[in-house]
């Protein structure tokens, strides 16, 4: 699995609602502070991730505010896959 | 015969084209364009086969083309079906087919996630809002489409609009149906009450798969005024918007306001002064809350109270009526109240009972479960499932729910609805969802779980199976694993008593 794809997966789960602004830088994208995921949805949004690539996320994990900005969530993820 | 609603949007194209009709997430578009970006929708629909009648699906976000949709359909007797799109996927189904809708409307998203799942079946057309997707029509098509309006000679005004679902993930959802002239009266009541002009910026920023976002919008656009539209929910959000797009017309679910309030007492919060008149809905404010939004935001405060069935029926003006605090104000011309007893008789000033309603705004009825329209009725009034009190004077009081319902920042949840998901665990017993107290939300769904005999109940595995098939809204904030549930003589379980015998046996801590 490369990276690539994983932040690609993650970008297209985030647009589930909304597109992304055009001019974002995507990587730097915080996803909770921009109202993309809320409280509600964080649990579904990191369970689809975990269905996707088999991997788990620890509940610390996903409260986590770095984990909430798209780089740090993609390294997250690549993380698990490698280990 | 009431003007329809396209045409009234088309006629305020006609006298202000370049006027701004609506604002989303940084895009406006004029008067003139929303009547050609609604032409250009009708004309794709057309030509994708739509006819006078059809339901379509529509899993639904804030943005001008959502809009442009409503007055599409309204244009061609065409009822939408506005669901929450984070809703698992046989919630999704178990509305397409109580809404008995014939297209799907999404994103390609949507469309990939359905299908990693079993995907679902329409009998009509899909298109993909954002993208290409095998087998749905992309959205981009719509750039070849005329601007000519071609409106359905056939329409009276009484076919169903749209269908909003009440939430529910198992079973059937009862999909409130709401007419073309439904909406224009309860457009023109809520013009009418708060004195709404063309000159208005009527903010909305709620989810449009709710009726009061559907109304906020609605409202403008057939008045000639600005809409504003909040793409999605936060404190920082709003007021940012509300910073730059200056609106002077709000009505606001009361656990946003709550969460507006602390984002203004904050020292570096800008000063709000563009509002007129802000009203509350969904549930009481705290006095303390209400006071110091009055005292930040500088205008007319608001309160009401309504159902989705009925639209509002009461409100009330904090500034005018001073002795009055703790009221959700007097009927709305349309409408009346009484305060039955469970034996149908009516309760005198000051006792609670449950509030009925008998108003001009409320729905159709239930699409295509008429008798559970009518028994929710008591002598033609809606019976509401709240409790509440009339004083002397007239004025209504609210009191709590009668019916099992949680409410989480405006939205309801069944309770039932995450008992049946959830039950069907190995290890569970039996289980009950309950609404626990939230400063953000209101309430937050809880859940207590009662192992079976000589099983452990794993709550992380339980929270990651809700998320797997409850919506974002439906999820168990907290959940308790008990030895039992708290149950009546009669073994009927006691739903609104499980948050204190938690906290009796010291697990909310």
């Amino acid at each position: 699995m490369n990276r690539e794809t994983v932040k690609n997966y993650i970008v297209e789960l985030l647009q589930e609602e909304y597109q992304l602004p055009s001019d974002a830088n995507i990587m730097e994208f915080n996803y909770v502070d921009s109202g993309y995921i809320d409280s509600l949805g964080m649990l579904r949004f990191y369970t689809m991730i975990m269905d996707e690539y088999g991997i788990e996320f620890e509940m610390e994990e996903m409260v986590d505010k770095e984990n909430h900005v798209v780089k740090n969530l993609v390294d997250l993820v690549m993380k698990k896959l490698e280990g | 015969m009431r003007s329809r609603l396209a045409d009234m949007l088309y006629e305020n194209g006609a006298a202000t084209p370049e006027k701004i009709a609506i604002w989303c997430d940084g895009k406006t578009a004029t008067y003139r364009e929303m009547c050609d970006l609604v032409s250009q929708y009708s004309n794709l629909l057309l030509s994708c086969g739509v006819k006078y009648g059809d339901h379509i699906a529509i899993p639904m976000n804030n943005s001008i083309e959502s809009v442009a949709i409503f007055f599409s359909a309204a244009d061609l007797g065409v009822c939408l079906v506005p669901l929450n799109p984070t809703l698992p996927l046989e919630a999704i189904k178990a509305a397409m087919d109580s809404g008995d809708t014939k297209h799907l409307i999404a994103r390609k998203a949507f469309f990939r996630e359905c299908e990693k799942k079993g995907g679902v079946e329409v009998s009509g057309f899909s298109i993909c809002l954002d993208s290409e997707y095998p087998g749905a029509i992309p959205f981009s098509a719509i750039e070849n489409m005329s601007t000519e309006r071609h409106p359905c000679k056939n329409i009276k005004g009484d076919e169903s609009l749209i269908l909003t679902m009440t939430s529910g993930s198992t079973g059937n959802p009862k999909p409130i149906d709401i007419s073309q002239n439904n909406k224009y009266d309860r457009a023109m009541a809520h013009i009418r009450v708060y004195e709404l002009t063309r000159e208005d910026r009527i903010l909305a920023a709620t989810p449009l798969y709710h009726s009061l976002a559907e109304r906020l919008v609605i409202l403008p656009l057939i008045l000639g005024a600005a809409s504003i539209l909040l793409p999605r929910f936060t404190p920082a959000l709003w007021l940012e918007c509300v910073k730059e797009q200056k609106p002077t017309f709000t009505i606001a679910v009361s656990a946003q306001l709550a969460q507006i309030l602390e984002a203004l007492s904050r020292p570096d919060a800008p000063a709000v002064d563009s509002f007129r008149s802000i009203v509350s809905s969904s549930a009481l404010l705290e006095k303390d809350v209400k006071l110091k939004l009055i005292d930040l935001l500088h205008c007319e405060f608001h309160e009401m109270y309504g159902t989705s069935e009925t639209s509002t029926v009461t409100t009330i003006c904090f500034q005018k009526v001073r002795d009055k605090q703790k009221s959700v104000g007097l009927p709305f011309d349309e409408g009346k109240i009484r305060i039955l007893n469970d034996d149908g008789t009516d309760c005198p000033p000051n006792v609670i009972g449950e509030i009925a309603c008998l108003s001009s705004l409320t729905c159709k009825g239930y699409y295509r479960q008429e008798a559970l329209m009518e028994a929710a009725k008591f002598e033609g009034y809606f019976r509401t499932g709240d409790l509440g009190y009339l004083d002397e004077d007239g004025y209504l009081y609210f009191a709590g729910r009668k019916k099992e319902l949680i409410i989480t920042g405006a939205v309801n949840v069944y309770p039932h609805d995450i008992d049946a998901v959830v039950s069907v665990l190995p290890e569970i017993e039996e289980c009950a969802a309950f609404p626990y107290p939230d400063d953000r939300l209101g309430e937050v769904v809880a859940l207590a779980v009662v192992p079976k005999q000589d099983c452990e109940i794993n709550i992380r595995q339980v929270q990651i199976y809700c998320a797997r098939h409850l919506a974002d809204f439906q999820q168990p904030h907290k959940i308790f694993v008990v030895d039992c549930l708290p149950k009546n003589t009669m073994g009927k379980l006691q739903r609104m008593n499980i948050l204190n015998h938690v906290r009796e046996l010291g697990l909310d801590e």
